[in-house]
């Protein structure tokens, strides 16, 4: 949960239109985890087969409104053209749609099946999981929908285009666009009963799935079935207020509040983190063996050391053959008298 | 009557000394013939030898004078090694001018010393053996009397020698004094340590013969007296008297001493180790190569000496094959130093050999094998004389002589390699000549080769020198 | 089979270097087609070898016993299941390094074939022989050329690495050689047929495995002898950081399976945990060096280092997968790092430099090499679909068998190959070209790009269908760790006793 939330945060001040459709990702699978996680098998697996059409649906369509726009990623750089591109903007509402689990859509069926799976667990940590995925519905609701209006409606924003060059992808591209649309809007109404088998019965997994402790096949209270769908239904004017009609507010927002603003588009900081944790410590490590033990430990006692040794001992040698015939005569003698001790000693 | 037949070498190279002195004095200019008649008296001789019976031992003139396998093997190296260096040396001895008569008969002489030596069986017989070879020696390290060097060499060698032969005669007198006579065998059987008296005769002894064979710390004279001589003559110093001063030490440690290993055996293990690591070490700030192979010589004694401190027949024969691997591969390394000339200039120092590989890429090999071969690399020569003196060194489990003389062979390997770096990796120099007598560039031949090749053949020489047998 | 197979894939490179020794010409090019006609043929012969090779036995086929040293030592070699692998890939780097020369050896090229062919007659000795003599013969003879060609055609600081290699190496060495005369003195043989069936006393055992040790560890080399390897591998000509590599590093690890394993499984057992230590700290650390380098081919030096402390881990669980995976291992990685080396050589026949920061987009002027290189990156990380993910992987599994903790830590040490193999792919190859010279450097050339394929495919064929590989040595493993359990549990019963 702690990752759907976090992904959530970051994809709302990213600017990046894949980038904000990359986190969502991330949030979602945070998702399908803790269905995986509170036993839910089926559920997760729901889920992942619903996201994957509106998923792909919204990359696509944002390759399309990149296309567009000339290989321009950035969503401060796009801006009202909801008319030049209809069907892309089409498509991306339904997609998006999908995504917030607008009522009846499949992405409603699944990422709620999963958040009345977390309220029925009973114990504090679903009532926490379950909260926090219903706030992060409404976060991803709004960065959604964010994407939406930044890019298709407001301002045109583009420097390099005129408005009157934007024409709509080819049909090789909308196409794609137009059988996932269809997935998304129906794949979770047709598909869910066999997913999510509400009577207990398990006749579509069968013995694939192995669970440990039957699901249970109550129903949460009315009330909270219907609290996801309204938050997310009242977030969408909420946002198009926040991201179309006055613009100003969500900057206000953002500079009044700069620590958190950096802290989440700088997606808390992790790689940051890793950064310092391992890769400077192992670059450090990796210069203290290379520098110190290598060359001035291991070289310096090993073969340079023993090398000049033996060089000193040379040199000392060839002094030690003076020349002198008396100081022959003198090593003779002495020698002699060393191995005659010797023996007498013996 | 002993039958004078087992002799006949030895009376042939006397009768020879005389005839060729008597030849070089009557008739002018003689030099030429002279030299070659030498090599023809030596190599004559050395067949006489082959003609005495093996593996049995004669002795002569009242158990005075032993004819054996290992002193006709002894004989046949050193003969060997005369006839190569008369052969090589012509050359050099013609450039300055010091190519006289007295050169072969002075070689002649000191080899007929050396035979006496090698075949003795008495003190006295012993001693007249060894003065001969170094009256003769004297004469040759000083033969280059206008250079200031050479007569410096000789007058050192001469000093230095005439106070270890001193010493040694000392020696054989107190040792004759305490036992009662001066054949080896007698001796041998009144050999006991409590007589304090021939305990200080032996050392006596050694030290004498350790002075010879240039063993630490009796080795002073050596790098002057190498580096001084004439090339030719530091040849002859290399191999030739080494030979019989190995021989000798065989014998006094087997025969009169054999008994009396307890006492001796840590002076051999104590000279050889000093004489392996003083020579590896010694030898790595060396410019000059004579001084240089005067050092790695020490080295190579020490080894010879590790193998007879063993006490054992294997400890023996592994210094008798190294012995004569050594020899070969002195040989060939003197043959190319007798290469490196000029402009009838010669060249000596490790300088002169930079770069030599691009200029003569042949004779380079030729000192890569062999420069491996002396450090003891496999699979040359020098790798496998190493490796038996080892093994009989193992098998009486000396550990510790063993470890120090490996240890001493990767140090000594540093400065062979740093010569061949000096031929291979450095900046060459002006070419040499390349106009080289034929002896000369055949022994080179024959003797790398043997370096190269021998490790086809290892057991050929391994075999004939498993006849000698003392113990 | 009476033809004496073997000698000749020992003979015939130095037969061809004779031919080249006897030629006028310096820098002909008959001397290279000579040279490599040779070494081609002996590397067909090898395949022939291994196509006869029989995998279902771990005795020793194509033996030859000849008397050398009377009473003594015999010349005898043979191969198992374990030998032969290495033998083909000797033979299968020779020719590649010698087609290499084309580009990097200007001078003296004819002395660098002869040299280049003896190692290689040297080094397939090292792999064939069964007589402890003999192998010690071949390993130290093995330093002569070696030497040369790193203090001939190296470069600048290449005298002091070439005394480096070669000292550091005899020292080890010799140690070695006075084990083999004690074992000599001991068993009355240096047949190691003879010396498997008869087992060795195992009051001597400590010693002697220490001493064949000290030899083997310089080689191959673990921490914390390993100091001489980057200066040897920076020093010295592509062909011959190929050969030292790719081969002479593998001898060590063959010896330690051969004779530690085979010869002296108490001691074996008795130092493991100091394998295992050294092991370790050599993948980590020199892991961790090899991060921090800006000289590529020191870079590549160290995670040899590092990989060649994962063979000797695995060696050491005498495991079944990690002996197993240690030999796959060294052919893989004998196969990879020759090719990062050639890599290396590549850029630094164009640019005459080894520093990473000269080069940096690379992808863009040199596209072909760029796939070749990212392949060998992988292959030396452990890709799985890569030779290096088998070698590593069988490895893994032993150490996990044998002590958990040492797994985990090697784990660690797959996690830091990538780091630095992949940094270094990242900045040599990808990203902007930021130095002007680069643009003008040509992509691989014919013969460059036959090298490396030559090389990528066998470790992409090996990676996805490993069985030739493992069908070889799994008997012989299989062998060799039952003698080692029987001579063990025969000595715990002595002790009990």
């Amino acid at each position: 949960m702690t990752t759907a939330f976090f992904a959530a945060t970051v994809a709302l001040v990213q600017t990046d239109i894949k980038k904000i459709i990359a986190y969502s990702t991330c949030s979602q699978l945070g998702y399908m985890f803790f269905a995986a996680g509170v036993g839910a098998y089926n559920v997760a697996m729901f889920h992942l087969f619903t996201h994957a059409f509106f998923k792909a649906l919204l990359f696509l369509g944002s390759g399309s409104v990149i296309h567009s726009f000339k290989d321009e990623q950035d969503i401060n750089k796009m801006g009202g053209v909801y008319k030049k591109l209809p069907y892309t903007y089409a498509f991306m509402i339904i997609g998006t749609l999908a995504l917030t689990g607008f009522p009846f859509l499949s992405g409603f069926y699944s990422k709620d099946a999963i958040i009345e799976f977390a309220y029925l667990k009973g114990n504090t940590t679903g009532y926490y999981a379950a909260g926090i995925g219903i706030l992060t519905a409404v976060l991803t609701s709004i960065y959604s929908w964010r994407l939406i209006f930044k890019t298709f409606h407001g301002d045109y924003n583009n420097k390099k285009i005129n408005i009157k060059e934007m024409h709509e992808s080819p049909l090789v591209m909308l196409l794609p666009l137009f059988v996932l649309a269809i997935g998304a809007i129906f794949a979770g109404f047709l598909f869910k009963d066999l997913f999510l088998s509400h009577s207990g019965e398990n006749i579509f997994w069968g013995d694939s799935i192995k669970f440990l402790n039957p699901l249970s096949t109550e129903h949460p209270p009315l009330w909270f079935l219907l609290l996801t769908p309204v938050l997310v239904l009242i977030s969408i004017p909420i946002a198009y207020y926040l991201f179309v009609k006055n613009k100003d507010i969500p900057n206000q927002i953002a500079q009044s509040n700069k620590p958190l603003h950096n802290f989440l588009i700088n997606k808390w900081y992790f790689d940051e983190l890793y950064n310092v944790l391992f890769i400077k410590f192992s670059k450090k490590l990796g210069i203290f063996f290379w520098k110190v033990v290598d060359v001035k430990i291991i070289d310096k006692f090993g073969p340079d050391g023993v090398s000049l040794l033996i060089k000193r001992l040379s040199i000392k040698a060839s002094k030690f053959q003076s020349g002198f015939i008396y100081q022959y005569a003198f090593m003779i003698l002495l020698g002699f008298s060393a191995l005659l001790t010797f023996l007498i000693l013996n | 009557m002993d039958n004078l037949n087992f002799i006949l070498p030895e009376i042939f190279i006397s009768l020879s000394i005389m005839f060729l002195l008597l030849l070089g004095v009557y008739k002018k200019n003689s030099s030429n013939i002279v030299h070659n008649l030498a090599v023809g008296a030596l190599l004559i001789t050395g067949v006489l030898i082959f003609n005495n019976p093996l593996d049995q031992n004669i002795s002569l003139f009242n158990d005075g004078y032993i004819v054996d396998n290992l002193s006709s093997f002894m004989k046949i190296l050193t003969i060997l090694g005369g006839a190569f260096v008369l052969s090589i040396s012509t050359r050099y001895l013609k450039i300055f001018k010091i190519f006289l008569i007295e050169y072969p008969v002075l070689i002649l002489s000191s080899i007929l010393g050396m035979m006496v030596m090698i075949s003795s069986n008495d003190l006295m017989v012993f001693y007249i053996g060894l003065e001969l070879q170094s009256l003769a020696l004297y004469v040759l390290a000083s033969f280059n009397r206008d250079q200031l060097k050479s007569s410096e060499s000789g007058l050192k060698y001469f000093v230095l020698s005439a106070l270890s032969s001193g010493l040694l005669l000392y020696g054989c007198s107190l040792v004759y004094g305490f036992s009662g006579s001066t054949n080896f065998n007698v001796i041998g059987d009144a050999m006991n340590s409590s007589h304090y008296g021939l305990t200080f005769g032996i050392v006596f002894i050694l030290v004498g013969l350790a002075f010879k064979i240039s063993a630490v710390p009796f080795h002073m004279w050596a790098p002057d007296v190498y580096e001084g001589s004439p090339t030719a003559v530091t040849l002859f110093f290399a191999i030739v008297p080494k030979v019989a001063a190995l021989t000798v030490f065989i014998r006094f440690l087997y025969i009169p001493f054999v008994n009396m290993i307890d006492q001796w055996q840590p002076i051999l293990i104590f000279l050889s180790i000093a004489s392996m690591i003083f020579g590896a070490i010694a030898a790595i700030g060396q410019n000059n190569l004579k001084r240089l192979i005067a050092y790695s010589s020490i080295g190579h004694m020490g080894y010879a000496l590790a193998g007879l401190s063993t006490g054992s027949n294997e400890g023996i024969q592994s210094s008798i094959v190294y012995m004569s691997i050594y020899l070969v591969m002195n040989l060939a390394f003197f043959s190319c130093l007798l290469m490196l000339k000029r402009n009838d200039v010669y060249y000596e120092t490790v300088d002169d050999l930079s770069g030599l590989s691009k200029n003569h890429p042949i004779l380079s090999l030729s000192l890569l094998a062999i420069l491996f071969s002396l450090a003891g690399i496999p699979p040359l020569a020098g790798f496998f004389a190493k490796f038996y003196i080892f093994k009989a060194v193992i098998e009486q489990s000396m550990y510790f002589l063993a470890i120090v003389g490996l240890l001493s062979t990767v140090i000594a390997a540093f400065y062979y390699l740093k010569i061949i770096k000096v031929i291979y990796f450095d900046k060459e120099k002006e070419g040499y000549d390349t106009d080289h007598n034929i002896w000369l560039k055949g022994s080179l031949t024959f003797s790398t080769l043997l370096i190269l090749l021998y490790f086809i053949f290892p057991s050929k020489l391994v075999e004939i020198v498993s006849r000698i047998n003392i113990i | 089979m009476n033809f004496p197979i073997l000698s000749s894939l020992i003979l015939l490179p130095v037969i061809g270097s004779l031919f080249l020794l006897f030629s006028k010409d310096k820098n002909s090019s008959t001397g290279k087609y000579v040279a490599l006609f040779t070494s081609f043929v002996n590397f067909l012969i090898s395949l022939y070898l291994w196509y006869q090779f029989d995998p279902t036995t771990s005795n020793f086929q194509f033996v030859e016993d000849r008397e050398w040293l009377k009473g003594f030592i015999n010349y005898k070699v043979g191969i198992d299941g374990i030998s032969i692998l290495f033998i083909v890939l000797t033979a299968l780097i020779t020719p590649l390094c010698i087609i290499s020369v084309n580009n990097t050896v200007k001078n003296r090229l004819r002395d660098f074939l002869i040299a280049i062919l003896v190692m290689e007659s040297l080094m397939i000795g090292v792999f064939c022989s069964l007589d402890l003599v003999v192998f010690y013969l071949f390993f130290e003879a093995g330093l002569i050329p070696m030497f040369l060609i790193i203090g001939i055609w190296g470069g600048t600081r290449r005298v002091y690495s070439a005394f480096k290699f070669f000292l550091y190496t005899l020292l080890g060495s010799v140690l070695m050689l006075i084990a083999i005369i004690s074992i000599y003195w001991i068993s009355g043989t240096t047949d190691i047929t003879q010396l498997y069936e008869l087992g060795i006393d195992t009051k001597y055992q400590n010693l002697l495995w220490l001493a064949f040790f000290s030899s083997f560890a310089v080689k191959t080399p673990m921490w914390p002898v390993h100091t001489w390897l980057p200066d040897a591998h920076v020093e010295a000509p592509t062909a011959g950081s190929v050969l030292l590599a790719a081969i002479l590093l593998k001898m060590a690890g063959y010896g330690f399976i051969r004779f530690s394993l085979g010869l002296f499984p108490v001691a074996s057992e008795l130092f493991t945990p100091l394998v295992y230590t050294l092991s370790l700290i050599a993948i980590v650390y020199t892991s961790l060096v090899a991060l921090m380098q800006e000289d590529m081919k020191k870079l590549i030096a160290y995670s040899s280092v590092a990989h060649m402390g994962f063979v000797t881990l695995g060696i050491f669980t005498i495991t079944q997968q990690g002996i197993e995976g240690s030999i796959v291992q060294m052919i893989s990685h004998g196969l990879v790092s020759a090719a990062l080396f050639l890599c290396v050589g590549v850029v630094y026949d164009r640019m005459h430099s080894r520093l990473i920061a000269t080069y940096g987009g690379l992808v863009s002027v040199m596209p072909k090499y760029s796939i070749l290189f990212m392949l060998f990156t992988l292959a030396a990380l452990g890709l799985p679909g890569t030779s290096g993910f088998i070698g590593e992987f069988l490895i893994l599994m032993g150490a996990f068998k044998d002590n958990f903790l040492v797994a985990v830590i090697a784990s660690l040490g797959v996690i830091f190959g990538a780091a630095y193999m992949l940094w270094l792919y990242r900045r040599v190859v990808f990203g902007e070209i930021k130095n002007k010279e680069l643009l003008k450097m040509p992509d691989l050339n014919n013969s460059e790009q036959f090298i490396l394929w030559c090389l990528a495919i066998p470790v992409l064929f090996f990676g996805f269908y490993p069985e030739p590989l493992i069908n070889t040595i799994e008997i012989s493993v299989k062998d060799l760790i039952e003698m080692y359990n029987f001579n063990l549990n025969m000595n715990i019963a002595e002790v009990q006793n």
